[in-house]
């Protein structure tokens, strides 16, 4: 391990214990869960403020908190957005536990205009670039085809972009796709995309909250190197048993939740299918109706409170995309994931959690029968242990530290002929292993009123580790596979190629007064296995390749400044922020690039650089009868690769120079609910060709500089109203519809343009704008629950 | 195979609720290159080269050809076979030489302007012979139209290395949309028999006469058409592959860095006919 990082860690605990012990009066501790009065949910970021030390703590994760103070008689007020807050007047001679059950505002419409509290979260928080995606609220918002997605709905956010419509995944402050760690659970989630990109593996049903870090990453992630989406799974009603449900055009959901044993062990499970094949039937053409296109998704979880200091989580997650045309061709992709925590509380000031967890991407397809019969399989399988602790030796102080390890095995490709008949051999590219380890530790410090520091350090490695083949090149000029001279054996569990880095991660939040505070941060990540992808939106065949002999990790350095500023009795919320991302090392390929089946990638690939620069501006209403929000964000994104627009910077695939959305929910009665979203993007960077020519009668487009031309502008308008029938007020049994239109003005936003002959005559060529979705689409969904 | 996935993909993202349009636009003329159309074979008929410029993108006109060059066929042997501009002015370029198995072959090119080109030396390899031609009829699915479809058997030597390309005819006209071109390497079918193998995508009627050319190519010739048609059909979809200019196998002589466009390749060919029944 790097000697720097021992002497901070020293110094680190040095400098804990002198803080802690340093007035040696009686202490004790204040801590508990914070949840959800009505079903027993954590309600993760709650504030809990002790009016006498005007200071306070925040729930973890897992609705955790812990505060210690000298004897004596505090008032203390626990408050979460949309939820009324609760105070309590304790006296402290001994370690007590307090959890506590927050009620939901929302139950009374009159609550809602009474929860202008002290709010200001936004600027005291030791957080920046930090989106909490609240699960309420993106049901209030419309959806396209009704489907509540949370996917897209983050891409309405400052800082967060999208190739375009029905792509895959989304780019968080200039970064690819690939370079997001998407968590469900705390277990990784390799493509985060059903039907290509329209909708996200998400069953919002099952989903309790999801944060989205773009900035100011803690030091408990890692691996990834620009954003963080942390969803977790509700733990499932503990209070009592609940059904609910939903029928939309494109899928139905259906959930169970409940005790086990009350009060001490739960589970859920929910259910998603879509329904997309049904409609197959109603085709005329036979062979249509013999197509299959489906996907689902599967959730489940159970928890179990052993006693007061142990809680063990099971949660599961499985999904798939099925698409098979007339058994002549078969194909379907998915996650699945698993994860087990224990969380056991040391001695009130020590919380801690272990979790094993396991996830597998999988894909494969293949035609079953004839002479091409084959079947084509690829997997990317991880193993992952860790041990965090939370350690809260005053009300000044929080201390995260951790270790982690992933092991990774990728099963790249495998090819087999199927039948008598087939022309194809088996064939399999060699697997390749690697294990992550990394160990972090995050200091959170109220220096004093008006400043706080949050400082951390990740040190991770990364070993690509045997069995397997490395090819050698002749003068280690890795471009052809005809310089290959030798093929090195590394035998099992031996180490092919190692990599490490620090990665510090420090923020410190400057407060101006009781409404405004200046926040700056600097973040390293560093991203040791990369998705292996040259399509504008990655294709769900795509792999994961690791850092290797050949392929480096790649490197970020993050470094921002944000104003924070509440108005209205912290009703309204607004920040600006302004970003530098640098990136090295980033993967890129050759023209033309073979990325699958090729036992010899590294001859496809090249390196390059990144930098990405901006300002996101955010206001925001949390509460009231007319709350939303709106973002603008000005941003540049660009790539510079060895090889590619010769060697000239060029911008990057998802660069949007121009980014507005604005939502708006407006709450017009007890039985109806109205929103809009209002979306307005740049024009996506495409490259036009300069000349033509032909080959073989074929008229070639001559491309020249990459991403020189930009497609026109997009915008879309959306409304959704939602209504609660007034017979719900009396009964258990709930309905509720939801209506919406998507893009309401029938925009054809276009998704690229392209160049082709023209189809009457070929000698003839054509620029053709595609637009994905060319048309406004209703929808309407009913949602049950009892 | 590889390919298999990207038709799949392609046409399962135009299930969607994609839309197109032929838009206007206003596009820079960029630099006027040189374009090389030319392939040497072991077939008995004259090897013709054809020689064009580049044009604007939406130019309505045929591109110019590339009158008065002298072109010259050259092998490692020593050949030095200057072509013969047939007709006068027409950019093709005609020499009665035909190609010969082991031979390696390039192309000398001078242009009016004095621009001095090369192409980069092509190996013309055997070719497996068509074992058997034979026709099928199909009705519609949602890949294919109704209609008759010809395959042929052939065998893959051992070894790997090996890279085809197929031609197909209908009545004497090469098929030749982007969609057409079809090309394979022996990575997957080392030493196989290929039987039952289909080498066009349009029906054919009765009394149709169809033609298939087995042709051996060179790697470098399989990256080039490759890419032309990943260029040129895998296009307009959510996944298309980042555009860009396709390098073929001509540079200038005195500035390897600066290329013509096009490719001069060598084949040996093995074909057969068939007149549908």
């Amino acid at each position: 391990m790097s000697k720097i990082f021992v002497h901070f860690l020293i110094g680190f605990f040095i400098f804990l214990f002198s803080c802690s012990s340093l007035k040696a009066q009686e202490k004790y501790t204040i801590s508990g869960y914070i949840k959800d009065a009505q079903n027993g949910e954590i309600l993760l970021g709650s504030n809990v403020y002790v009016s006498e030390i005007q200071n306070g703590a925040v729930s973890n994760v897992y609705g955790f908190y812990s505060i210690t103070l000298e004897a004596g008689e505090y008032n203390i007020r626990y408050s979460y957005t949309g939820y009324n807050s609760k105070s309590i007047k304790l006296i402290l001679k001994n370690d007590t536990t307090v959890n506590l059950e927050l009620g939901s505002s929302n139950v009374e419409l009159n609550a809602i205009n009474i929860t202008g509290e002290k709010e200001h979260e936004n600027v005291t928080s030791l957080q920046m670039g930090v989106e909490k995606i609240d699960i309420m609220t993106i049901k209030s918002i419309p959806q396209f085809l009704g489907e509540v997605d949370v996917v897209r709905s983050i891409q309405m956010l400052p800082g967060v972009t999208t190739v375009g419509e029905g792509a895959s995944g989304f780019n968080v402050r200039g970064g690819s796709g690939d370079q997001n760690l998407i968590l469900l659970d705390e277990a990784p989630v390799y493509n985060s995309s059903h039907l290509f990109g329209f909708f996200s593996v998400f069953n919002p049903d099952a989903i309790n909250n999801a944060t989205l870090y773009k900035s100011g990453i803690p030091a408990k992630y890692g691996g990834r190197l620009s954003s963080v989406m942390d969803v977790r799974q509700k733990d499932g009603n503990i209070k009592k048993f609940e059904m609910e449900g939903g029928l939309g055009l494109l899928s139905s959901r259906l959930l169970l939740q409940g005790p086990i044993v009350k009060d001490k062990m739960s589970f859920i499970v929910s259910g998603r299918r879509s329904y997309a094949d049904l409609f197959l039937f109603l085709s005329s053409d036979p062979e249509i109706r013999e197509n299959t296109a489906y996907f689902y998704d599967f959730n489940s979880k159970v928890n179990y409170k052993l006693d007061e200091n142990n809680k063990l989580f099971l949660s599961g997650y499985f999904g798939k995309d099925i698409f098979n045309f007339s058994d002549q061709f078969l194909s379907n992709w998915g996650n699945s994931t698993a994860s087990l925590r224990w969380n056991h509380i040391f001695d009130k000031k020590l919380f801690s959690n272990l979790t094993a967890i396991y996830s597998n991407y999988s894909y494969a397809l293949g035609i079953p029968e004839g002479t091409d019969a084959f079947e084509w399989t690829s997997n990317i399988i991880n193993y992952n242990l860790k041990y965090d602790l939370t350690f809260y030796p005053n009300p000044k102080s929080t201390v995260d530290a951790g270790v982690s390890s992933i092991v990774y095995r990728f099963k790249p490709g495998r090819v087999k002929g199927l039948g008598d008949e087939t022309i194809f051999n088996d064939f399999e590219l060699q697997h390749e292993h690697a294990v992550e380890p990394a160990i972090y530790v995050q200091h959170d410090w109220k220096a004093s009123t008006n400043f706080s520091l949050s400082y951390g350090l990740r040190y991770s490695f990364f070993n690509n580790v045997g069995k397997g083949e490395v090819f050698k090149y002749a003068n280690d000029i890795t471009d052809d596979k005809e310089n290959i001279i030798d093929t090195v054996q590394y035998s099992s569990s031996e180490i092919i190629k190692s990599y490490d880095g620090i990665e510090p991660r420090i923020l410190a939040n400057y407060k101006l007064n009781d409404l405004s505070s200046l926040k700056a941060s600097y973040n390293r990540t560093k991203q040791y296995i990369h998705l292996v992808s040259n399509t504008t939106s990655a294709t769900p065949v795509d792999v994961w390749a690791p850092s290797g002999e050949y392929i480096k990790p790649a490197t970020a350095d993050h470094y921002s400044l944000g104003y924070y500023r509440n108005f209205d009795s912290n009703t309204i919320e607004s920040s600006i922020e302004v970003y530098y991302k640098e990136f090295t090392d980033l993967l890129d390929y050759k023209d033309g690039a073979q990325l699958l089946f090729n036992e010899a990638l590294e001859t496809e690939l090249l390196t390059g650089k990144g930098r990405a620069y901006g300002m996101e501006f955010s206001l925001r209403r949390k509460v009231g009868l007319f709350y939303g929000w709106f973002g603008y964000t000005l941003s540049k994104s660009e790539r510079q690769v060895t090889g590619i627009n010769s060697d000239n910077w060029y911008d990057a695939n998802y660069d949007k120079s121009h980014e507005v959305s604005l939502a708006l929910i407006y709450t017009y009665s007890d039985n109806w609910e109205f929103s809009s979203t209002i979306q307005y993007m740049s024009g996506r960077p495409i490259t036009y060709p300069d000349s033509k020519y032909e080959f073989e009668g074929i008229i070639i487009p001559n491309y020249g500089n990459r991403n020189g031309a930009r497609t026109p502008s997009y915008h879309r308008l959306d409304l959704a109203a939602t209504n609660n029938p007034k017979k719900n007020k009396d009964r258990r049994y709930k309905t509720k519809w939801t209506f919406a239109i998507y893009n309401l003005y029938a925009r054809k936003n276009p998704y690229s343009i392209f160049f082709r002959q023209s189809e009457d005559n070929p000698t003839l060529t054509e620029a053709v704008q595609l637009a994905v979705i060319g048309t406004a689409i209703p929808s309407v969904t009913f949602n049950f629950s009892f | 195979m590889i390919k298999y996935y990207k038709i799949a993909i392609v046409v399962l993202a135009s299930l969607f609720y994609s839309c197109e349009e032929v838009i206007d636009l206003n596009i820079a003329e960029g630099d006027v290159q040189l374009v090389v159309d030319g392939w040497i074979t072991d077939l008995a008929e004259p090897t013709q080269i054809n020689l064009t410029y580049s044009a604007p993108y939406f130019s309505s006109n045929a591109n110019p050809p590339a009158v008065n060059a002298i072109v010259v066929l050259r092998t490692a042997n020593g050949l030095n076979d200057t072509l013969v501009e047939t007709p006068v002015g027409s950019g093709m370029y005609e020499t009665a030489t035909t190609g010969q198995v082991g031979e390696t072959y390039n192309l000398y090119i001078k242009t009016t302007d004095g621009e001095e080109y090369a192409s980069i030396p092509e190996e013309l390899v055997s070719v497996p012979v068509i074992d058997s031609i034979f026709q099928e009829f199909r009705e519609e699915t949602l890949f294919e139209d109704e209609g008759y479809y010809i395959q042929i058997n052939t065998k893959e030597p051992v070894g790997l290395g090996d890279y085809y390309r197929w031609k197909f005819y209908i009545n004497d006209t090469l098929l030749n949309a982007p969609e057409d071109l079809l090309y394979a390497d022996d990575e997957f079918v080392d030493g196989n028999d290929i039987n039952a193998f289909d080498v066009h995508f349009d029906p054919l009627k009765i009394g149709d006469k169809g033609r298939v050319e087995q042709l051996s190519i060179s790697k470098n010739a399989y990256e080039f058409i490759a890419l032309v048609q990943e260029q040129t059909l895998f296009v307009g979809s959510i996944f298309d592959f980042p555009a860009s200019p396709i390098k073929g196998n001509i540079f200038k002589l005195n500035n390897p860095d600066e290329t013509a466009l096009g490719f001069f390749g060598a084949s040996s060919v093995s074909a057969e006919e068939l007149v549908i029944q």
